[in-house]
């Protein structure tokens, strides 16, 4: 444990440390913010010579051969019987004097006895410092001849030095720290490990990490006891940053039974790696430290490491790898997490359906896990093409009820409005209204109860939530005028039935109907088809991604670019659920969810793209993709909202608004509401000159309501301009009506 | 090194013959004669077996046994007046490894043995400084100790760097590293008068000349004339001096006249300062209605806050009354018997200042 070489190396670095902190201090004291003259630091002969005595009290004139060895304090030790202490001793010994041997006699009760200076040493070895101090002063001013023993005094001062440099430590006081090691360097020695370990703490504390790095490899290099190796690793691991710890390992030593000391070490500092790549997926770990950790997890019993390589794997773009890995960990009696990073992984290549069981198995093992099975469900009952069984929904309802869930209570209501439950719809958009007031919940709630034609309840619903969210009114009911006259025609006074139906409870889960299937879509009409329309229109018009907005991070937009959802959708979810991601970013990971037919997370991710500067690329291109991801969701004038709640440049806010307009008309002509089609038709001539189609739709709309004049002069029109033949057979149709209705 | 353990009721006129038999030496002053003088081996004795602790430190029996830098100072002072080299070298031992800790080259103010670690906050307390310095020179000259010597310089050079700054009319002396500057607090600078020890100043300038020691003094000197508040005329003993204002009783501090400012005219007789104009509101105060108990005093009203009767505080009372009318010492402060640790340290000091300076009242 003693050890005598190195010193000197370890010298040095303080003496270029001290150095430095000389030169930053006030030029009035010279010393510096050490307490060194930097006098003594220059000084050869204050540091041992290398190969030297880590012991300041060597005897400098012995001649080789024929030492004179202060054997004092080895025959106190043997008096005392501290055996630890006299072996230390006589190593020193040797070191110092290679041709001198231990006397024999040291336990013989004949031998030297006690010496005057006794009771020095009692002092000394009971931690008596001041009051060893004082009895040497005394001792001198009553025998003015006397000198303490060297031995002593060297040992006590490097005590005192060692005390004062850990009460420093204690303090944060770094640079006191190493201006007394420098000072004292006798004290930086294996056997005061802590002290090196303090003196490295010093240096990192003031952020020299690598002079900190110098004092590890200096121990390491050193210092035999295995513990303390052990320990100086961990510290190392604490203090440094990783790659610099990774430099140290080539200073192990093997072991008997084959494998290096610092194994384990070197597998906790991947594992805190992985970690930290897990948490920021930009950061990747080299293949050689996964393949140690992969054989740690293959061999080991818990499922810690799988859950760490299959968080890696599902956030570093290899799902399928993360799945196999969170199976293993669940096997393994694995955790939430495992649970957690078993379902983002299987949602990742689209296996939502088969995830919800565990999901749901899951959803009480922690706040992550709820939100997990939460996003899912909603996820699963807002798509386009996810076939949901029946048991889905009927479990989700109570859990949202418990969790009072407003996300989860909206997906219920855009899933009974979509398979045309209205009143259902109803409940629970007011349901999720009531545990927290949103603008979508507030949209559903109003388009429901225009499909049930409840007008008392929509006035009295406008009249709360018209205030609050302003545009709603023109949102829903397409014009400022159509609202009026709505209005207008629905009296003062909502019927007490009418306020019953939505008292504010949830519905009974067994309320919900499943979701019909593609047969009978047509009796509840869905707008599916166009919002493919506008989907397509959006790939060739917006170019996600690959527009001029800020870029992403190169991981995500090479994920995204190459076509990989399920990998851009993993490298976001974490700062997704921090809300660190990049706007850019989050524009990336709304583009890829959409690809995914996930619209409901995707409008959250354009949510988040929006806090880019408003006048920005990525909020303009985060606004289109909400408005798609709206119209997705089965909410075609959603969209409209989302298109006027960002500023897009005026192109592109009069091709968003145009395009909304005409879905907006095409459901309505689907759906038979043919005043909205005239509505929608009118706004968006003022926009652009009408198409001969979106002409003919007009036409055919004014038809349908009867208004056959109006029909008439539109189809004329269309005719006029050269398009014939489809005019021609409505005006043949018009007439044909005409004349039936003469009879 | 045998004592003489009748320690009760010990007679200063031991001291006094001590202090008379070299009183024929030299005076180092000629305004103010000097006398050397040897603090008697039984008082201090008295005092060091109730408040030195073998590992060195000062031990502050009223505070909950907390040590702190001054105390320190004080200990070293008191053991070089007393000659005492092996106690002086016991307590800078402790003062060394467990306060000297700074990053500065200061001392941390306070120690306590409950706390772990016992440095219970790192900031520096100047007078601390100041006295553990002054001591350190005086004793590393008398006793030919080149280590005493430089650690003084360190300390010297030290308080110089982090204490003293100029607020561009003149130099004044912050009370810590951090918290009292004019960036750190709105009334700031706050300073404290009765951290100038005023007769350590010179020795400071020769311990480390690249700072204004002088002007330090007469800010000290000015200070002392310019803090005088309320009807009652006493400093408080956190003052907030700006720049070219008058000083005003510092913001989050009582306004009292209190246990810090005891020490002012302590200070000012030590270095020879006898002048009515800088003593006398002290001597009113301390006298009011024939009493000769310091008090504690709320400038703001005048009210008195507490009346100290311990002979320590009494003896700043007479060596005042020495000072500025030549009233003789009265007899039963010119014994010491160990109270707190406050009032013995000052009355010792007292003692000692009035043998070196003032022997024309004992």
């Amino acid at each position: 444990m003693f050890v005598r070489f190195g010193t000197a190396a370890l010298l040095l670095v303080l003496v270029a440390v001290v150095a430095a902190v000389g030169q930053t201090s006030d030029p009035a004291a010279p010393a510096g913010g050490g307490v060194v003259p930097r006098a003594t630091l220059d000084a050869g002969p204050a540091a041992p010579p290398p190969g030297g005595s880590a012991a300041p009290a060597g005897p400098d004139t012995a001649a080789p051969g024929v030492p004179i060895v202060d054997e004092e304090a080895l025959r106190y030790f043997a008096r005392e019987g501290d055996l630890d202490r006299l072996e230390a001793e006589i190593r020193r010994l040797k070191t110092l004097y290679p041709s001198w041997e231990p006397p024999t006699d040291l336990f013989d009760p004949k031998a030297p006895g006690p010496s005057d200076v006794q009771p020095l040493w009692d002092l000394y070895t009971a931690g008596r410092y001041a009051e060893l101090r004082a009895e040497i002063v005394r001792r001198q001013l009553a025998e003015p001849t006397w000198v303490p023993p060297a031995d002593l005094l060297a040992r006590l001062k490097q005590a005192e030095a060692r005390i004062r440099l850990v009460n420093a430590s204690d303090s944060k006081q770094w640079n006191a720290v190493l201006a007394i090691a420098t000072d004292d360097p006798s004290v930086l020695t294996c056997a005061n490990i802590d002290v090196l370990w303090r003196v490295a703490e010093a240096f990192a504390g003031s952020g020299r990490m690598d002079r900190a790095r110098d004092v590890y490899v200096y121990i390491l290099e050193n210092c035999t006891g295995e513990k303390e190796r052990l320990a100086t690793m961990d510290k190392a691991s604490a203090l440094l940053p990783v790659d610099m710890v990774t430099t140290l390992f080539r200073y192990a030593r093997q072991q008997d039974g084959g494998g290096d000391e610092f194994a384990q070490i070197r597998l906790n500092l991947i594992r805190r790696s992985v970690g930290a790549a897990n948490e920021d997926p930009s950061l990747t770990v080299p293949a050689e430290d996964l393949a140690v950790l992969d054989r740690a997890a293959q061999s080991g019993t818990g499922p810690d490491d799988a859950i760490l390589l299959g968080f890696y794997a599902y956030r570093h773009g290899d799902p399928a790898t993360a799945i196999r890995w969170f199976d293993l960990a669940l096997q393994r009696g694995g955790s939430a997490k495992a649970a957690e990073g078993y379902v983002l992984s299987m949602r990742a290549v689209g296996r939502d359906a088969e995830a919800e069981p565990i999901a749901y198995e899951w959803r009480n093992a922690g706040i992550d896990n709820l939100v997990t099975y939460i996003t899912l469900a909603t996820a699963l009952l807002t798509s386009e093409t996810a076939q949901v069984a029946q048991t889905v929904v009927d479990r989700f309802a109570p859990v949202v009820t418990e969790e009072r869930s407003p996300l989860g209570a909206q997906a219920l209501g855009w899933y009974a409005y979509n398979t045309g439950q209205s009143p259902t719809a109803v409940a629970w958009f007011q349901t999720s209204l009531e545990w927290e007031p949103s603008e979508v919940a507030a949209f559903g709630l109003l388009l429901s109860l225009q499909r049930l034609n409840d007008r008392p309840g929509l006035r009295q619903a406008l009249e709360i939530w018209g205030t609050r969210y302003p545009r709603l009114p023109e949102m829903v009911l397409g014009g400022g005028t159509a609202a009026l006259r709505l209005q207008q025609r629905a009296g003062l006074t909502a019927p007490a039935a009418s306020a019953a139906t939505r008292s504010a409870t949830a519905p009974a889960a067994a309320g919900l109907a499943p979701r019909p299937t593609a047969a009978t879509s047509t009796t509840a009409p869905t707008s599916t088809a166009a919002m493919d329309m506008i989907l397509v229109d959006a790939g060739s018009t917006a170019s996600p991604a690959a527009g001029s907005a800020a870029a992403p991070s190169a991981a995500v937009a090479a994920a995204s670019g190459a076509g990989q959802y399920a990998t851009c959708v993993a490298r976001t979810d974490a700062g997704m659920r921090t809300g660190r991601l990049s706007p850019a970013d989050a524009l990336a990971r709304g583009w890829c969810l959409m690809e995914l037919d996930r619209p409901n997370e995707a409008a959250t991710a354009f949510d988040l793209a929006l806090t880019a500067s408003p006048a920005s690329e990525t909020a303009q291109q985060a606004a289109y993709g909400r408005s798609l991801a709206y119209l997705r969701l089965g909410l075609t004038d959603q969209a409209a909202v989302s298109s006027s709640r960002t500023p897009l440049n005026l192109t592109r806010k009069a091709e968003l608004g145009a395009e909304i307009l005409i879905q907006r008309a095409l459901a309505a002509s689907r759906d038979g509401r043919w005043t909205e089609v005239i509505l929608a038709m009118a706004s968006l001539a003022e926009m652009r000159p009408l198409t001969h189609d979106l002409m003919m739709l007009r036409g055919y709309a004014h038809y349908n309501l009867g208004q056959f004049e109006e029909a008439r002069q539109i189809f004329d029109a269309v005719k006029a301009s050269g398009v014939q033949i489809e005019a021609l057979a409505a005006i043949e149709v018009l007439n044909e009506r005409l004349t039936k209705r003469k009879f | 090194m045998t004592l003489p353990r009748a320690l009760r009721g010990l007679l200063l006129c031991a001291l006094l013959a001590v202090a008379a038999a070299v009183a024929a030496g030299p005076a180092r002053a000629q305004s103010s004669p000097v006398v050397d003088f040897v603090l008697p081996a039984d008082v201090w004795h008295a005092y060091k077996t109730r408040f030195l602790d073998p590992s060195g430190r000062i031990v502050d029996t009223a505070n909950g046994d907390i040590s702190h830098s001054e105390g320190q100072g004080y200990g070293l002072l008191l053991a070089y007046y007393a000659n005492d080299r092996a106690a002086f070298e016991q307590i800078w031992t402790f003062t060394l490894t467990e306060l000297l800790i700074r990053d500065d080259g200061l001392a941390a103010w306070k120690w306590d043995p409950r706390a772990k670690p016992h440095v219970t906050d790192i900031n520096n307390a100047t007078d601390g400084d100041l006295l553990i310095a002054w001591a350190l020179a005086m004793a590393g000259e008398r006793w030919a100790m080149p280590v005493y010597l430089d650690a003084a310089r360190r300390i010297a050079r030290a308080i110089g760097t982090v204490a003293i700054r100029n607020d561009g009319a003149r130099p004044i002396m912050l009370p810590g590293a951090t918290g009292f500057a004019a960036g750190e607090r709105p009334d700031g600078p706050v300073l404290n008068l009765s951290y100038w020890v005023f007769e350590a100043l010179p020795v400071m300038r020769g311990l480390a000349p690249g700072y204004d020691w002088d002007g330090l003094f007469q800010t000290g000197l000015q200070l002392v004339v310019q803090a005088r508040f309320g009807t009652v005329e006493l400093p408080t003993d956190w003052i907030s001096a700006p720049s070219g204002r008058p000083p005003q009783p510092a913001e989050g501090f009582p306004p009292y006249f209190g246990y810090n400012s005891l020490r002012i005219p302590l200070y000012l007789l030590w270095a020879g300062q006898t002048e009515k104009q800088l003593l006398e509101p002290f001597l009113r105060a301390w006298t009011r209605d024939g009493d000769d108990r310091p008090a504690i005093v709320d400038v703001e009203t005048g009210r008195v806050i507490e009346t100290l009767g311990e002979p320590g505080y009494r003896m700043q009372t007479a060596i005042l009354a020495c000072a500025l009318a030549g009233r003789a010492i009265p007899d039963d402060l010119r014994r010491f018997q160990p109270t707190s640790y406050y009032a013995s340290t000052l009355h010792l000091l007292a003692m000692t200042v009035v043998a070196r300076r003032y022997s024309r009242c004992l």
